[in-house]
């Protein structure tokens, strides 16, 4: 590189990097002339992305770290963290595990301290860990050895703190007990790891070491969380590759394979470790350990059968496909207990010996998705409503029976992942109950109360298992409806009763929620209003008695202020959650432009801890979903930090996959996945087409998938559409041009299907034809944008990102006639554009985004008529 | 055994007039000043240590300099050199390290076992101290704005102060120069 080339680079450089990026390829054309080379270059560096300063800072770092280090090679006797290291209690494959005590003066504990011998980015895993801990913090187990704390060495060397545990390996333990006691403490260790997945934690590395029995017989389990902490998979940036830490005698298929990891995988190595309990030698054996043969063993060879029930049991565990095996530890475990007591077992090929079995067979019940939880509930409506027919007194014992069994049910299965179907099955089964006994039940008020509660239990339930459809969420209101006709009668004769009151509010709010599901704002309006009514007057233990979650005043409030939101009207949605400040809806602030408060909001939400229910955990990604998207989605109004936003969306995606993974059935836990990948890829764009490319095709992955199941669905096709318009640009600029046309075409078609046309589509639309030097179709989709996104205006004044996308549109025209020549134009567009910006604060609230932007805005107006001036001198 | 601040004081300003000739009594000086606390960093053991070369470039600053005379001239001089050394001082560290690596890996170590060890990909600071080499040759002011804020570890506002140049263009020049690095750190 010369001095003057750079010269000339920098000149192109620095005036193209003030303009925004869609303002660039127009002016690097013209600045450029025909020195393709030299676009090529400006481009590169406009486009150099990637975290530069963290990069240099972490290598500076780490040098000075070792330079400082060399002298402390024996940790004995020093300090790692807050623990005094006592001794070595032994080193293996992943680093060294270390004896140490805490000591505070007062107070002593003894613990295990393991300090990883690889190097890795130490920033990203303490900021792993930190999010991590959270769900580790969880696990309270009397058989789950604890992990306390975690950090990086001097040494730069990840090190983690256990509760420290002397005991004997399982496997070493075991030999020479009875086989009775052997599958005893094989089932509690069972239960802790049945636990750790009802948190959605996966061991990863269970194998004999990692399960100690102490002096007293209790088992306990190691390393729980370390070793997905230690999967770089998940981590934002591949900076540092990691070995994949394989104990390949207990490894499942998937995982010598390197593929996706779930429970499956943890039942496989519990199968393993059975297989060794039970016969005294290992499932596998090894001809060398390099990778090849460890796959080839592990993955195409079944190991040596044992005899009798319990060898199927294994068999089944140790399934190669994960699908095949067990579906739960629960399962595994249930199987276990009935071979100990003499019942027949699951894991008979194609048997499926219990009571009620064939009743599922016929209705095609994936049993295995279920589990038990749901056998045994049919088996109690079933006993209840046997009960009733025999007589008539017995009915309202047996029908009290069947609703509180009712309700608990629904609520374990919500905790298990993997239960649509098993939900949807008791949602269907329910209600044939339910319908059969409103015709037979007395006018009694306690059966019809009870009555009521079943079908609260089957319509709040209903519209929110997976299927986001209209035909559910017209079924759920059917369902409300009849609920309703009860719960309004059983009001009537007595207005007082707390309970009937919130029975009421919860039968109102579950009409309204379809309501809205449906689209149905003003009709979901109405149904909210009548439930507040009813909400003030009920208490929580009446919310208690009808197994309804507290349904309070200010939740409904809330459920309006969305509603308004959906139609636009953000200041009354404020408005109605003026007096409780920190429940307003970020979205209505954002909407209005108060990004700063709307991130102070979700920043504050972050603590919130889910609760442990399954369909909850998708719920909680909700705030920090949010919150990138303001923090850095430059499609839409944000704060400008993309890195920040990417490395919270990393994490929610992992989350997401892993809970979709959980349940594949899960058509709105698939929506939700598919709309954070697409903001994934949003805010990857511009730093780096090819991660966004991929973002954006599993997000349309996904959404297809959604659409596939519930055709009808308004809200997904718009989604649809916008997606498929987003990918075009980082498909473009990594050399998919002709797939991107395909897209954005895609998006015309679903946009014209639901009549709704949107101008960021057209505006995509005019770059790609730009890019093929397809001036007159470019200008003909920008000039189509204008009226679009004036209309939207006019629908939403108050939703100032609409307000952004108008100027957009002039912004593009405006680069579009400068690089033309046409100067006057493109003055005329600029200076809309600029105009919008400096009337920001006349419609909405002023950010860091908007004032940018207005600067952006003038100094191309100001350009533009440096320009025409120098045009017009002779 | 602090040298006399005064010393150190002085020989900062031959420098900085353009004396190159001092550098080889002003490196022993900030060099064992910078070691022995990097030393003393590790020993406090602090739960939450990461050694931050910056921050010894400062506390060394605050130890070699008077107090008494905040003339910020000396202090923008001292970062500029404690700068340049301590980016001398880690390269020629890993370039030690790196040799002695390569020595103990001689034989080659047979694929048995389940772990492959793969390298780390990050910027290495010889990759760095190369590439800023490369950037000076046609572009030295950049090259010496990335070695102050990284190695030196100065703000922007004294980034330009010691450059005489303003924080705006100071900003511009930096957003250029990172964009340019990070090519260059990724390119190969």
């Amino acid at each position: 590189m010369t001095t003057e080339r750079w010269r000339v680079i920098e000149e192109i450089y620095q005036a193209a990097a003030d303009l925004e990026p869609a303002a660039r390829p127009g002016f690097l054309e013209q600045s450029c002339g025909g020195d393709s080379a030299l676009r090529r270059e400006v481009e590169g560096l406009l486009g150099a992305g990637g975290d530069v300063d963290t990069a240099i800072e972490a290598s500076i770092r780490t040098e000075a770290e070792t330079l400082a280090n060399r002298a402390s090679e024996s940790v004995v006797g020093k300090r790692i963290g807050l623990y005094r290291v006592t001794g070595v209690i032994g080193a293996g494959g992943m680093g060294t595990v270390y004896r140490a005590l805490r000591d505070d003066g007062e107070f002593q504990k003894e613990v295990a301290i393991k300090v990883v011998k690889r190097g890795m980015d130490f920033d990203a895993l303490l900021a792993r860990f930190r999010r991590e801990r959270r769900i580790l913090a969880r696990l309270e187990h009397p058989n789950i050895s604890r992990l306390l704390d975690g950090g990086v060495t001097g040494e730069a060397l990840p090190y983690f703190v256990m509760e420290y545990v002397e005991g004997t390996p399982l496997t070493l333990y075991c030999a020479g007990k009875p086989i009775k006691e052997r599958l005893r403490l094989f089932r509690e260790v069972c239960a802790a790891v049945q636990y750790a997945h009802q948190n959605l934690i996966v061991h990863h590395d269970l194998k004999p070491a990692n399960i100690l029995v102490t002096k007293d017989g209790v088992p306990k389990l190691l390393d729980f969380g370390v070793a997905k902490l230690l999967d770089p998979e998940q981590l934002p940036e591949h900076t540092f590759t990691l070995v994949r830490m394989l104990t390949p005698d207990y490894a499942s298929p998937e995982q010598v394979r390197g593929e996706a990891i779930t429970t499956a995988s943890d039942i496989y190595s519990l199968g393993a470790v059975l297989y060794e309990i039970v016969s005294g030698r290992r499932a596998h054996c090894f001809g060398s350990r390099t990778t090849a043969e460890m796959e080839r063993v592990v993955c195409q060879i079944d190991p040596p059968p044992l005899a009798g029930e319990l060898g199927n049991i294994v068999q089944m565990a140790l399934r190669k496909e994960p699908e095949r095996r067990y579906a739960t530890v629960e399962q595994f475990s249930e199987d276990i207990r009935r071979h100990l007591d003499g019942l027949p077992v699951i894991a008979r090929p194609d048997t499926i010996v219990y009571r009620g079995g064939k009743f599922v067979r016929r209705n095609k019940l994936p049993v295995a998705a279920a589990g038990f939880a749901f056998v045994a509930l049919l088996i109690g409506i079933g006993v209840a409503l046997q009960q009733a027919r025999r007589a008539d007194r017995g009915r309202l014992e047996a029908q009290q029976y069947a609703s509180a069994v009712l309700q608990t049910a629904f609520e374990r299965l919500r905790q298990i992942p993997g239960t649509i179907a098993g939900r949807t099955q008791l949602a269907e089964t329910s209600l044939q109950y339910l319908n059969k006994l409103a015709a037979e039940a007395p006018a009694d008020p306690q059966l019809q109360l009870d009555l009521a509660i079943g079908y609260l239990q089957v319509a709040s339930n209903k519209g929110t298992i997976g299927h986001p459809n209209r035909v559910e969420y017209e079924k759920s209101l059917e369902t409300a409806h009849k609920l309703r006709a009860i719960a309004e009668d059983l009001q009537r004769r007595d207005p007082n009763a707390k309970v009937r009151n919130a029975l009421l509010a919860a039968t109102y709010n579950v009409i309204g929620h379809n309501h809205e599901n449906l689209g149905n704002h003003r009709e979901a309006l109405k149904w909210y209003e009548r439930a507040k009514g009813h909400a003030f007057a009920a208490d929580g233990e009446s919310y208690r008695r009808i197994g309804h979650p507290d349904l309070s005043g200010i939740q409904l409030q809330s459920s309006i202020a969305g509603v308004h939101d959906m139609l636009g009207d953000h200041r009354t949605a404020l408005n109605l959650l003026q007096d409780s400040p920190d429940r307003r809806h970020p979205a209505s602030l954002a909407s209005i432009g108060a990004l700063d408060e709307a991130a102070r909001l979700l920043r504050g939400r972050l603590k919130w801890l889910p609760d442990r229910a399954y369909v909850s955990r998708i719920f909680s990604l909700f705030h920090p979903a949010s919150l990138a998207v303001i923090e850095g989605n430059p499609l839409g109004l944000n704060l400008g930090d993309q890195r920040q936003a990417q490395i919270r969306l990393v994490a929610v995606v992992a989350e997401a996959e892993q809970l979709f993974n959980a349940d594949p059935l899960d058509m709105w836990c698939a929506w939700r996945l598919a709309m954070w990948q697409a903001r994934l890829g949003a805010v990857t764009r511009e730093a780096d087409p090819s991660k966004a490319v991929a973002a954006y095709a599993r997000s349309v992955q996904l959404l297809a998938l959604v659409l596939e199941r519930t055709p009808t669905n308004l809200r997904l096709k718009r989604d649809i559409a916008r997606v498929h318009a987003e990918s075009a640009m980082p498909l473009r600029n990594s050399g998919q041009a002709d797939r991107a046309l395909q897209w954005l075409q895609r998006a015309l078609d679903v946009e014209r299907e639901i009549g709704e046309p949107a101008s960021f589509t057209h505006l995509e639309l005019g770059d790609a034809f730009l890019a093929r030097r397809e001036r007159n179709k470019a200008l003909q989709q920008y000039t189509d944008a204008v009226p679009i996104a004036e209309k939207a205006i006019e629908a939403r004044p108050q939703t100032m990102q609409l307000r952004r996308e108008l100027a957009d549109c002039h912004e593009r025209l405006g680069a579009f006639h400068q690089s033309g020549g046409n100067l006057p134009l493109a003055l005329d567009h600029y200076s809309k554009s600029q105009a919008i910006w400096r009337d920001w604060t006349k419609h909405g609230v002023s950010s860091i985004y908007n004032q940018r932007r207005e600067k952006a805005a003038a100094l191309a107006v100001e350009r533009c008529e440096r320009m025409l001036k120098a045009s017009r001198k002779p | 055994m602090s040298p006399p601040s005064s010393d150190v004081t002085q020989l900062l300003q031959e420098w900085s007039r353009g004396n190159q000739s001092v550098v080889d009594q002003l490196t022993p000086l900030i060099y064992s000043e910078l070691r022995r606390l990097a030393d003393s960093y590790m020993r406090r053991e602090r739960p939450d240590h990461t050694l931050q070369p910056t921050a010894l470039i400062h506390e060394a600053y605050l130890r070699l300099i008077q107090q008494g005379q905040p003339e910020w001239h000396s202090r923008s001089h001292f970062f500029r050199f404690a700068a340049h050394l301590m980016r001398q001082i880690l390269v020629d560290h890993a370039r030690g390290r790196r040799a002695e690596k390569r020595g103990a890996n001689a034989e080659r170590i047979p694929l048995e076992q389940a772990e492959i060890a793969v390298e780390s990909v990050a910027a290495d600071v010889v990759a760095l101290d190369e590439a800023l080499v490369r950037l000076a040759s046609f572009d030295e002011r950049k090259a010496q704005i990335l070695e102050l804020k990284f190695f030196g570890g100065m703000t922007e506002e004294e980034v330009a102060e010691a450059l005489g140049i303003s924080v705006r263009t100071l900003g511009r020049e930096m957003r250029l120069a990172k964009a340019w690095m990070s090519q260059a750190l990724t390119s190969k």
